[in-house]
């Protein structure tokens, strides 16, 4: 075939530059640690990787709301079981006031106890969070669980601007939420049994001398089932929330050998490839160089 | 020896032709579209005498070029598929790129912003989560505004490409005209000698004029070649070119020829591709990015104003805009300017009642003489009113035949759209994000409408009718990727065969300096010799003088 000039001049020159694009291309890729440079690269591969990306990235927020719950919900529980060894010494001190017949002194000295395990209960159920919000108000951030009665007795009161019970609800998975709130109004004085008034009148029967009556005791005793269902509650979510936290690691840790996979340089592949079009190069341009320094003219004197 | 001397002489003559066009070649080595000529040298009549012919000699009779007319016909198709998708796949190569992969994908950026909504919906009663809502709105925003910012910009490149292939177009065509006068004159002359050096010019025009524009040609009884463009209106006829123009504003492109419209016309070459990918890459992807925008601004405000910021108060339904589009129950009447070149006094308008169900498309109103067509801008099909999600209302006087308008609802559903600024946050006091159901009271922590609000990522039916905002914008990632593969797939494919061509010319019309080289060597050879040819005449003559004397 007969070849012009011009043509094994374009040739090299175009093979030349195919090569660099192409070791461009590599170094790209070995540099960003990325095959997939944009959706032309691959469509149907780059849709995948995105929609997997997005749904790592929200399996990432599962866990950090997760997270968020759990710490949540072991404040609570280390305050409920404060809560309980308070209850439990009321409810000893109760017993204790019956078992001890006539002992005025005894009885005062109770009192004085029981006023101070009331505080406790108050200032325990009142806690707040480092937002400095209410732990036990739900989804009153700056209304206590309960507040000074304005006529006492009792001195407590559950908050009356408090008149829902609603949950918190955290997302930690695909259609999975966990609540996060407890209300202390609803464990400390459901129904008719509120602890603060029983304290109180307690606290008075004793003060006049004379034991516990039983129905306080009964109260209390309610109260403490109420906090241990609550605690069990905790209990149950914060295994939930570990189970939850396990379901997302795992199917986090599938998708990113997936992605991995669809997205990643492989560098070996990728290095190679790099030295190949290297060497093509090289072979190119010395070849080039050789071929142009060809010509008849050289020789013509 | 009178008769070696002549036949010398004319052989000297013929090779110093030869050696003129060697040194011609030689001279074009580089030069585009040259293709190398050939002296033609035959032998002069022989002479009678009364023992037989005797020779008397050798003239030139032409200087042809090397030149293959079919390899020239195909190689201005190939330069045509090649002008449009290199151009093509030049521009949806950019698009696909600024869509990204990774974290600056606006996906991944939609995703992180409905991650902060989670963040507040655990700890709604928290100023620190709440700020980076803000934030992350705020970057979510920026996302849309950039993507939008740099299409437009790439737009406008677009247009002043478009004007420079039509000026370009224009340049060639001139030039070939003017060609064609000497061509023809030179062919009145004398049609077996033809200035090849021109006729090397006008095919190298022809081929640049395809590389614009998809053209078909003719060549007439005195040689010259007339070009038509599009659906036969003539770009050049004989020694006349006919102007063409481009009238290009941010809604149209409009190519004329002599005040008729031939856009439509006109598919390939670079023109062809400029347009077709400023349509289906740049304004498609424009408004494809705008319903979404849309679509999520209707969402996320309507569902916002369902609850109840930390202050106590109702949520506000302007949390994020587009120009005054704020929700569904906002959206003014946009008046469309005419396109250029309306004749008629009619005027459009239009509103968006429902942008939930704004598809992702911009419509285009004919008037066909007697009724308004409505077509779909990029599949071109045709659509019945009413449109999904707008109003479109026609007044003004009376229209005239082709005047046509643009609506782009979905892309500017309040028509006022800021440079840059296609999502605007207007929520700045982070106290203000109303994550608390209707009815709850200041400070909650309650976040059923954050759970709502996050749903709306989820929610059939947000989006173009039915879809999802995910699903939506997925498909249009795919359709960018697609389409970019598939230019630049084609535009391998093109320049290839664009290359193929180019060699088979250059095998043909190429000059070879090695082949020059050898042809000087051996006229040099021939000269030299017939120089010594003159010179023994010489001698011979001399003899006889001195033999005489």
């Amino acid at each position: 075939m007969r070849i012009s000039t011009q043509m094994m001049f374009q040739n090299s020159l175009s093979a030349m530059q195919r090569q660099q694009t192409a070791m461009a291309r590599a170094q790209e890729e070995i540099a960003s640690g990325r095959k997939l440079l944009s959706p032309e690269d691959d469509p149907v591969a780059v849709s995948t990787v995105n929609q997997m990306e997005k749904r790592n990235s929200k399996l990432t927020q599962y866990q950090r709301n997760i997270d968020f719950a759990t710490g949540k919900l072991q404040n609570q529980e280390g305050l409920l079981s404060n809560m309980q060894d308070r209850l439990q010494r009321v409810r000893e001190i109760s017993i204790a006031s019956n078992n001890d017949l006539g002992n005025a002194n005894t009885r005062k000295t109770f009192a004085d106890e029981l006023k101070g395990l009331r505080d406790d209960l108050k200032r325990l159920v009142n806690s707040t969070d480092e937002n400095g919000d209410f732990v036990f108000s739900g989804i009153y951030a700056k209304e206590s669980p309960f507040v000074p009665n304005g006529a006492p007795p009792p001195d407590t009161i559950p908050n009356p601007a408090i008149t829902t019970t609603t949950p918190v609800n955290v997302e930690i998975g695909e259609g999975e939420q966990v609540s996060v709130s407890n209300y202390g109004t609803a464990f400390l004085a459901s129904g008719g049994s509120d602890v603060f008034a029983a304290l109180d009148t307690m606290i008075a029967d004793l003060e006049a001398g004379n034991p516990v009556a039983a129905a306080q005791e009964t109260i209390i005793a309610g109260v403490q089932d109420q906090v241990s269902l609550t605690q069990s509650t905790i209990g149950n979510r914060i295994n939930r929330l570990d189970q939850a936290f396990e379901n997302n690691d795992t199917e986090g840790l599938a998708n990113t050998k997936v992605l991995s996979r669809l997205r990643d340089t492989d560098y070996a592949e990728a290095i190679t490839k790099l030295n190949q079009e290297y060497m093509a190069l090289q072979a190119t341009q010395q070849s080039f160089a050789k071929i142009q320094g060809l010509s008849l003219f050289n020789y013509i004197s | 020896m009178a008769n070696i001397m002549s036949s010398a002489l004319s052989g000297l003559l013929a090779t110093q032709r030869s050696l003129d066009t060697i040194g011609h070649n030689i001279a074009n080595v580089n030069t585009e579209g040259y293709s190398r000529q050939r002296v033609e040298i035959t032998a002069r009549p022989p002479e009678y005498t009364a023992l037989g012919y005797i020779g008397t000699g050798s003239s030139y009779t032409s200087v042809r070029r090397d030149y293959d007319g079919l390899v020239e016909g195909q190689l201005r198709d190939a330069g045509a598929e090649a002008g449009r998708y290199s151009s093509m796949s030049g521009v949806t190569s950019r698009v696909s790129e600024l869509l990204g992969s990774g974290v600056n994908n606006l996906g991944a950026q939609l995703q992180s912003f409905f991650n902060s909504l989670s963040d507040v919906s655990t700890n709604a009663s928290s100023l620190a989560t709440r700020t980076t809502l803000t934030s992350s709105a705020q970057t979510m925003a920026s996302r849309f505004n950039s993507l939008d910012t740099q299409l437009g910009a790439l737009d406008d490149e677009l247009r002043t490409q478009i004007s420079q292939s039509v000026r370009d177009v224009n340049g060639f065509t001139q030039e070939i005209a003017t060609l064609n006068a000497k061509i023809s004159e030179a062919y009145q002359r004398n049609p077996n000698a033809l200035p090849n050096d021109l006729l090397d010019r006008r095919d190298l025009l022809v081929r640049k004029v395809a590389e614009k524009v998809d053209i078909q040609t003719f060549e007439d009884a005195n040689g010259s070649i007339s070009i038509n463009v599009g659906n036969g209106q003539p770009l050049v006829l004989g020694a006349k070119a006919v102007e063409m123009s481009a009238t290009v504003t941010p809604d149209w492109t409009l190519i004329s020829i002599n005040g008729s419209n031939v856009t439509s016309g006109i598919r390939g070459g670079e023109l062809g591709g400029l347009i077709e990918a400023r349509t289906q890459g740049v304004a498609r992807l424009r408004t494809e990015i705008g319903q979404l925008a849309t679509a999520f601004v209707n969402a996320f405000n309507t569902q916002h104003a369902q609850g109840v910021d930390l202050n106590g108060n109702a949520g506000r339904d302007d949390v994020f805009s587009i120009g005054s589009f704020t929700t569904n129950a906002s959206a003014p009447v946009v008046n469309v300017a005419a396109a250029p070149g309306n004749a008629g006094a009619a005027t459009l308008s239009y509103q968006v009642n429902d942008a939930t169900q704004l598809q992702a498309t911009d419509y285009t109103y004919t008037w066909t003489g007697s009724a308004w067509r409505v077509t779909d801008a990029y599949s071109g099909s045709e659509v019945t009113p009413p449109l999904p999600g707008i109003d479109v209302t026609i007044g003004g006087g009376a229209p005239a035949t082709g005047d046509q308008f643009m609506v782009r609802a979905a892309r500017n559903p309040a028509g006022d759209i800021p440079n840059g600024q296609l999502i605007k946050l207007n929520l700045s006091d982070a106290r203000e994000w109303a994550a608390a159901a209707a009815g709850s009271p200041a400070d909650s922590k309650d976040n059923q409408n954050m759970q709502a609000l996050m749903g709306i990522a989820k929610q059939a039916g947000v989006i173009g009718g039915a879809s999802t905002l995910d699903v939506a914008w997925a498909s249009v990632e795919s359709r960018i990727g697609a389409l970019a593969r598939g230019n630049t797939l084609a535009s391998d494919a093109a320049t290839t065969s664009l290359k193929n061509l180019t060699d088979r010319r250059e095998t043909t019309a190429g000059v070879n300096l090695d082949e020059e080289a050898a042809n000087l060597l051996k006229m040099q050879q021939t000269y030299q010799a017939l120089a010594r040819a003159i010179s023994v005449a010489d001698n011979l003559f001399q003899s006889v003088l001195q033999a005489a004397g």
